[in-house]
């Protein structure tokens, strides 16, 4: 195990050095220099020149990014081409409601997937089990922006049980749980769909396995057969389909606080995009592809962990 | 019996192929929901192509004498939004701005990612650095990454179509070079080689038509996919600009207006849903499929 976690380890080292190269990368492919985007339609060529010179941009491009690694592993990520902010200092004050978002979405995903998925696996071939295969099926495909704009026309403007919009409130109050709620619930919805078919084709595997039928003929109770020989069995490959589900949320988390105006990092990735703010979508980006790798590597070892027959050997 | 009676008997390679075709085919329309996907994939390629047949107005046409009209309105049986264009004919050219990125998306991803995979799982000293490569695209979660190539290229459909088609690039060749690998080992290939075929020669006519099964299955749920990041992408602004009747750029548009007309929004939602949901079942039902139907002695 302790070879398989330094393995692992190594790789995601290897992994994040890769990504901070792409990311790097990406602002010297782009075109536009960025001494004249910071010096403003305004400014002379010597200004462009002298913030040139300051920034680095004259330097190789290999020392270029020895500076930028640098910064990282110092907490800076450059500064903000349009409000001249510190880019660590905008992500910090965001990604609070980015993680707060995401987790909220896994829990909900969780327990309506799992649940959903359990159950029709138990009542396999039955109205439930075709009925949730089907929503399962709708929840991929439905656009997730489109359902937080449905669920905020129903729910926020018809019935006013919540918020339209916005995450200001901690999550802990009534408050903040009725704002997270909608943005959760849109977030969710496709992680649990796919949790849901997971864990059913899982459960109707494992339902059908030898020693489940071993621990019936020997007089187990069904419900000691259900929790203790399958459920067990059947949760190794929905962890890591949760744990994979958790990274995406991350990423999706950019469109959900579109819709529901939540000041995260994802909206902060956006508006970054649009005006160009390159320093702002290099550190978003950073942020959003090292937390997805490292949840990839926390489920891996978990998986191993859990399931004492997978070796990465 | 001898020899030659059996050899007689054999149908040809083409025909064997024709059989193992009609009976992936045959399983694919036993599938209920892959013939409702089938039907709604049809309904979009007729609304694709025949756009200025089904629809007489311009999608563009502003009339602000007739904006917001409800659905059920005599001529715009869709209603029309805030500046009095026509739902349907929006909806019925979107099918074809979909279409169109889709199939752009998905054949530009699959030519990166087979020649990728190809090349990966056929030379040995390649894979290590394709797959390297690979690795390094699956860290970053798939919308990001477009949104990382969008941020470089700037913001326009046709963006989007190469970002959706570079983030389909890794998964591609992934699929291909797991294909390669077990088919070239097999002796068909083997004894290609010791014929003296060329290397292009045995990857493009013989190890390439074997992966079809998997690059198909790929191709139809990466539609999917790709219909559903366009259309996300451009209702946050990052894709089709107004006033291209994109699907996602009318939910976005009609985001403002979804209080006094819902089905600004709730119109090109649905037909968003329907068409990524036609090119999941479809896929779903084709790795069935193709799972038994590609294999002659089942």
């Amino acid at each position: 195990m302790a070879g398989l976690i330094v393995r692992r380890v190594f790789q995601l080292v290897l992994l994040l050095i890769g990504i901070s190269f792409i990311v790097f990368m990406s602002m010297h492919i782009a075109p536009g220099d960025p001494a004249s985007i910071i010096g403003g339609p305004t400014a002379t060529k010597e200004d462009v020149e002298a913030i040139r010179e300051n920034l680095g941009l004259n330097e190789p491009l290999l020392a270029q990014y020895f500076d930028y690694l640098k910064g990282i592993f110092a907490g800076d990520l450059g500064f903000s081409y349009q409000t001249k902010q510190a880019v660590s200092e905008a992500i910090i004050d965001r990604f609070p409601n980015t993680l707060n978002l995401a987790i909220a979405s896994i829990i909900v995903a969780i327990v309506i997937g799992v649940t959903a998925g359990i159950i029709s696996a138990l009542k396999h071939n039955t109205w439930f089990d075709g009925l949730s295969t089907i929503i399962a099926l709708g929840g991929i495909s439905i656009p997730n922006f489109w359902l937080g704009a449905i669920l905020i026309l129903i729910f926020a403007v018809n019935l006013q049980w919540f918020p339209v919009g916005g995450l200001t409130e901690p999550f802990w109050t009534i408050e903040g749980m009725k704002q997270l709620a909608l943005p959760a619930i849109t977030l969710g919805t496709g992680s649990a769909a796919m949790i849901a078919r997971m864990s059913r084709s899982a459960m109707l595997e494992v339902i059908r396995a030898d020693y489940v039928r071993t621990a019936r003929a020997k007089g187990v109770r069904e419900k000691t057969v259900i929790m203790m020989h399958c459920l067990r069995n059947a949760m190794i490959p929905v962890i890591t389909v949760i744990g994979l589900n958790f990274g995406f949320l991350l990423g999706g988390t950019i469109i959900t606080e579109s819709v529901f105006a939540i000041n995260g990092v994802g909206r902060l990735m956006i508006e970054s995009i649009a005006a160009r703010d390159f320093p702002m979508v290099q550190g978003s980006v950073l942020l959003v592809a090292t937390l997805f790798v490292l949840v990839n590597l926390i489920v891996d070892i978990v998986y191993a962990f859990i399931d004492p027959r997978i070796s990465y050997e | 019996m001898s020899t030659e009676v059996v050899t007689q008997q054999l149908p040809s390679h083409k025909k064997m192929k024709e059989f193992a075709l009609f009976k992936t085919w045959k399983r694919l329309i036993k599938n209920k929901m892959a013939i409702v996907g089938l039907v709604i994939i049809a309904l979009q390629l007729f609304m694709a192509l025949a756009a200025p047949v089904i629809v007489g107005v311009d999608p563009n046409k502003q009339n602000l004498e007739l904006s917001e009209l409800p659905i059920g309105t005599e001529g715009h049986w869709l209603g029309t939004d805030n500046y009095g264009r026509d739902i349907w004919s929006r909806i019925v050219y979107g099918a074809r701005i979909s279409l169109l990125v889709g199939i752009g998306a998905v054949s530009l991803g699959l030519v990166g990612g087979v020649v990728l995979g190809l090349l990966s799982g056929y030379y040995r000293r390649l894979d290590g650095i394709i797959m390297r490569f690979v690795d390094l695209m699956f860290a970053f979660p798939g919308i990001l990454l477009a949104m990382l190539i969008i941020a470089i290229l700037g913001t326009s459909l046709v963006n989007v179509v190469i970002a959706i088609s570079i983030w389909s690039i890794p998964t591609c060749a992934r699929i291909v070079r797991g294909s390669v690998l077990s088919i070239k080992k097999q002796e068909y290939i083997i004894a290609m080689r010791s014929l003296g075929a060329s290397d292009l020669r045995i990857m493009v006519r013989h190890v390439l038509p074997n992966c079809m099964a998997p690059i198909i299955v790929f191709a139809t749920m990466r539609m999917a996919t790709a219909i559903l990041s366009t259309a996300s992408l451009s209702f946050l602004g990052l894709g089709a600009q107004p006033p291209t009747p994109e699907w996602g750029a009318m939910i976005a548009a009609g985001q403002e207006y979804m209080w006094t007309s819902p089905h600004m929004i709730v119109i090109p939602g649905i037909a968003i849903m329907l068409v990524v949901f036609a090119f999941n079942v479809v896929g779903d039902a084709l790795r069935d499929a193709l799972d038994q139907g590609m294999s002659l002695d089942k």
